[in-house]
């Protein structure tokens, strides 16, 4: 018994040399590993235009379908995406969402990817109907983390 | 010879196939797949896109063919031995597949074809995976087509499939194609805009989404769709096809296949009509008028008004008090509970599907001939008959896929004759000949055909045949032909045309056949031993006579008089059925307006506007106490009812119907019914346990069941119905009827109207189809000569000015109408609540037209 306890201690004393793991959230916060995902970011092309063209391949290859997409013409003098159609309305239910990212795979223009952040609590379940509003980057800039993903994809491009 | 069957080997497989049928269309039908583009079941063969390239091991003859051979182009050999795995036939696949790929954009995700692409499908499976494409694709200007199809010509990949069926299969040849190798471009000619009423179908057929549909364009994917396929029921015509639901609205409708009625392609009537179902005045609830106005109600409330009202009218007056009307837009099943209702619990026989006089005078016609309606002739043998007699009938305009037909038979050496006052237009280049009667004097034209046609030796034969070879014996030619306005050698012409040796002739007798041309019409299909097709507007007009919608006719069309008939109907419903013919919709109006009629139930149709005495008949409808208006839609005799209830419109429906050729269909629900809808022999079912007289039938299955027992040959279909459905033939045996023509009418002067059905344009379904607004508008119709006279063009607005009421249309310069006449859209008129009544007047009504001032212009939007 006493070597039982002696073995415990040892552990102990053990761990106590180590280095720390435990992060003091919220003044601290990891970060997320290259490939993490998380909250679904739409992108835009660096003419400010939307990369998503409202294919609804996403939404085909979402395994719990949280992902609604209704598409509409482009208007040619002011285009919203380039191509002719786009999304005009795009949402997702992020309660349904399991986060497997095969929406991102099946984009074939990298327009919506799985961001790396993960605080969105609501405190309604209608809240978690994510709009074309909330999930539009205002520039994918800002992303440079979500850029990297999108560039080693083979992406169609459009004349 | 042709039928004889062979076995090929194909990859090891035995494919079994028709001698001499292509390669490709056995090995597809036999679920063996090699990639094409151009072939199509219906097209010539032009074996170009070569994507179809296999290795022949064996011709047959025990030796290899040297190159590779088009599958497509290769006719079915017995013994033969083919190979699509061999490594040559992979690299020139590969090849095929590549160059089809060098110029085609990678736009997958934008374009509308995606997901039901075989150029996407088949790359998948026999191209490489990686491109080598570098350089530019090849960009072609933008180009519009027309409302139905919108072009995106870069995906085009030049199989000319549009271009073959613009040319075969419509005649319009709109598509044709310019330049060169990869510069080779497909388009329509700047002059000849694509208008044509099959337009839609090479939507269908383009192998790509360089054609793709413009009101369907974005609106949804083709994974996230479900279609039902089944019948189309806007025209008695019956084509199959699938109509594509997302969720509960209605998404598009493209073609389905069936060889025995429309090959594969559908109008673009058919393809647009459903637009009616979620737009337009849909009922949808139930209406009781309060206070002159009417008013929502719940069903319970607005049948147990119905029963109230006419539990009183028939506890004062009896059943014979009560009449109704319609069944020709509801399914077989509805129709004939709804006979049921009236004869089983109103104990009344003055059921009617009959609205309009055509129809009418065309089934008693063939009621006097052949003792039974329909099931005279087929649609497919319309299509390699080697004679057809067209009467009255405008088959673009009226059953778009009968003119297909017409002139497929052309195509393979028929010989057309169309007795119709305008020079039709069926986009022959040959074979079409015109006898263009007065309108009215048809049935005077027909029976100087039947003499020419005696003349070079055509004997009646049969019953009644004395009588008429008599009649015909008696008759001048010459007289004949001075009277009805044709000329005697053209008659004589078309008569030997018509006669080829032992030949199938066909008799089409449409709208236009109208009193005696509908008799004299069928007296020609006995002459000429011919098929017989009479083709009405209301889709299941057959089906609804069928099921005893009649007022001297039991289902199965026994006659009233046959007591057995009686009590096998009173053993299936409980209640006796009375020995009486009831009123039919001729005797109908004026039995109201001396009030031996005194209520009227409207099921489905609209006499106030459809009925070409409209006058006479809203006086009636004003004059009837109690009218009950069962419908989709709100029409123009809504004004006159007293309560309304919503009806489920043929989308919605499940249920058979039976198209003109007696072929019954099944009829599959695309969509649930919009608002409180409920099917029609549900509600006449509650309405019977309302009137405290609950009828047996109040199930689906009780209703088919009850039917099954009493239209024989209905037993087979409504149990088990085959896919393509079953047509209902009947032997080909009649009875001539020599019935004295009318006098002539003296020569009219001045400008002549008739009204004829367009098929876009008639009733109220068509009216609430937003997508039918782009075809042709509703326009006054004036030969060249005449529009001159009046000083106007094309598009000006003319002012018709008939029976003391004017409307105000454009104008459209026809040459194919004579001198003297003007035609406009029937039912379209009339749509326009009180307007004008032009087809009373035998030969078309007296009408004055002039040029309308060009200051106010009425809009007058089909
Ligand atoms: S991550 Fe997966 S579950 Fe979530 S939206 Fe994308 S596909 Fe659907
Ligand atoms: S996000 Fe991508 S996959 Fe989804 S609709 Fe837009 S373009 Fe298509
Ligand atoms: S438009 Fe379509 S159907 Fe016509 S040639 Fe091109 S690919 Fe073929
Ligand atoms: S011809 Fe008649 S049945 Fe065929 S698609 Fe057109 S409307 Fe429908
Ligand atoms: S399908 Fe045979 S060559 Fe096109």
């Amino acid at each position: 018994m006493l070597a039982e306890i002696a073995r415990g201690l040892w552990l102990t004393l053990k761990h106590s040399w180590r280095s720390r793991v435990t992060v003091q959230y919220p003044d601290e916060r990891e970060e997320m590993p290259k490939g993490y995902r998380g909250l679904h970011k739409l992108l835009r092309w660096e003419d400010g235009l939307e990369r998503c063209v409202g294919c609804k391949l996403c939404s085909a290859a979402c395994p719990v379908d949280c992902i609604f997409v209704e598409s509409a013409e482009n208007d040619p003098a002011r285009p919203t995406s380039k191509g002719e159609r786009y999304a005009s309305v795009y949402e997702i239910n992020e309660l349904r969402c399991i986060f497997c990212g095969y929406c991102e795979e099946a984009c074939p223009v990298g327009a919506i990817v799985l961001g790396n952040e993960y605080e969105f609590c609501q405190d309604h379940r209608d809240k978690f109907l994510y709009a074309k509003r909330d999930l539009l980057v205002r520039r994918t800039e800002d992303y440079p983390e979500l850029k990297a993903r999108y560039d080693e994809k083979r992406l169609l491009t459009y004349v | 010879m042709a039928d004889q069957e062979i076995t090929f080997t194909l990859n090891g497989e035995a494919v079994a196939a028709k001698k001499g049928e292509p390669v490709l269309e056995a090995a597809l039908r036999r679920g063996l797949h090699i990639p094409h583009f151009c072939y199509h079941s219906y097209l010539s063969v032009v074996g170009q896109c070569r994507a179809c390239l296999v290795d022949v091991l064996d011709a047959g003859n025990g030796k290899p063919v040297p190159k590779l051979q088009p599958a497509c182009a290769t006719p079915a050999i017995q013994g033969m031995v083919i190979s699509t795995v061999s490594p040559r036939v992979k690299e020139a696949q590969e090849g095929v597949f590549e160059f089809l790929l060098k110029n085609h954009p990678l736009d997958c995700p934008v374009c509308d074809q995606g997901g039901e692409c075989p150029l996407q499908d088949q790359t998948m499976a026999y191209a490489k995976a990686v491109s080598r494409t570098h350089e530019l694709r090849r960009i072609y200007p933008r180009k519009e087509l027309s409302a139905y199809v919108k072009p995106e010509m870069n995906r085009c990949v030049h199989c000319t499939r549009c271009i073959r069926f613009t040319h075969e299969i419509d005649g319009g040849g709109e598509f044709g194609w310019a330049s060169r190798g990869d510069r080779t471009e497909v388009g329509i000619f700047e002059d000849l805009p694509l208008t044509s009423i099959v337009s839609g179908n090479v939507i269908d057929i383009c192998p790509v989404g360089a054609l793709t549909d413009n009101k369907y364009r974005f609106t949804a994917r083709v994974w996230e769709m479900a279609h039902a396929e089944g019948p189309c029921t806007l025209c008695s015509v019956g084509c199959r096809q699938r109509v594509w639901r997302a969720g509960d609205e209605l998404k598009r409708v493209t073609a389905g296949e069936n060889p025995a009625v429309n090959d594969a392609w559908i109008c673009d009537v058919g393809r647009y009509g459903w637009s009616g179902v979620h737009a337009g005045e849909r009922i949808l609830r139930p209406l009781i008028r309060r206070e002159g106005r009417l008013q929502p109600a719940s069903w319970p409330e607005a049948l147990g008004h119905i029963a109230r009202r006419l539990g009183a009218i028939l506890r004062e007056s009896g059943g014979g008090a009560v009449a109704g009307l319609g069944g020709a837009w509801a399914t077989n099943e509805s129709a004939f509970q709804f006979g049921a209702f009236f004869r089983e619990v109103l104990g009344s026989n003055s059921v009617d599907c009959r609205v309009h006089p055509r129809d009418l005078a065309q089934t008693e016609a063939q009621l006097a001939a052949f003792g039974a309606v329909g099931g005279q002739g087929s649609i497919a043998g319309l299509g390699r008959a080697k004679g057809i007699l067209l009467v009255g009938s405008d088959p673009f305009e009226e059953h778009p896929i009968l003119a297909l037909q017409v002139r497929k038979a052309a195509r393979g050496g028929a010989a057309v004759v169309s007795v119709h006052p305008r020079r039709i237009d069926l986009r022959l280049h040959s074979g079409l000949r015109h006898l263009c009667p007065l309108p009215g004097e048809e049935a005077r034209a027909l029976r100087a055909l039947a003499k020419a046609l005696a003349e070079a030796g055509a004997a009646p034969s049969g019953e009644g045949a004395e009588g008429y070879a008599h009649a015909l014996a008696s008759a001048d030619l010459d007289a004949l032909c001075r009277e009805a306005d044709i000329d005697p050698r053209e008659a004589r012409e078309a008569a030997r045309a018509l006669r080829p040796e032992g030949a199938e002739v066909v008799v089409l007798a449409g709208p236009g056949a109208q009193a005696e041309a509908a008799a004299e019409a069928a007296n020609l299909a006995l002459l000429l031993r011919a098929e017989l097709l009479f083709a009405s507007t209301g889709p299941n007009l057959q089906g609804a006579l069928d099921m005893g919608l009649h007022p001297a006719l039991l289902p199965g069309g026994r006659p009233l008089g046959d007591a057995a008939a009686r009590e096998a109907c009173q053993g299936a419903w409980g209640g006796p059925v009375g020995a009486a013919p009831g009123l039919s919709s001729a005797q109908v109006w004026d039995a109201l307006n001396e009030r031996r009629v005194r209520a009227l139930y409207l099921f489905g149709c609209d006499p106030a506007a459809e009925h070409p005495e409209g006058a006479r008949v809203r006086r009636a409808l004003e004059a009837a106490e109690f009218v009950v208006l069962h419908a989709s839609h709100a029409n123009a005799s809504l004004d006159y009812a007293e309560v309304v209830l919503p009806a489920p419109t043929l989308y919605e429906e499940e249920g058979s119907v039976t198209n003109l050729e007696r072929r019954v269909q099944r009829l599959r629900r695309a969509v649930k019914p919009l608002g409180e809808a409920r099917e029609p022999w549900r509600a006449f079912a509650e309405l019977s346990r309302a009137m405290e007289a609950p009828m047996r039938a109040h199930a689906l299955d009780r209703v088919r069941l009850q039917a099954r027992l009493l239209c024989a040959d209905y037993a087979g279909p409504l149990s088990r119905l085959p896919e393509e459905g079953v047509r209902l033939a009947r032997e080909r045996r009649g009875a001539f009827r020599a019935a004295a023509l009318p006098p002539a009418a003296p020569p009219a002067g001045g400008l002549r109207l008739i009204l004829a059905p367009a098929l876009w344009l008639s009733g109220s379904f068509a009216a609430s189809a937003v997508h039918l607004k782009d075809m042709p508008r509703a326009a006054l119709r004036l030969s060249p000569p005449d529009a001159d006279r009046i000083g106007a063009g094309e598009g000006d607005e003319a002012e018709v000015e008939l029976g003391g009421r004017s409307l105000r249309l454009p104008v459209r310069v026809d040459a194919s109408l004579p001198v003297g006449l003007a035609q406009a859209p029937e039912g379209y008129l009339a749509a326009l609540r009180g307007g004008l009544d032009a087809g009373a007047a035998r030969g078309g009504a007296a009408v004055k037209v002039r040029a309308a001032a060009a200051a106010p212009r009425v809009k007058v939007g089909g």
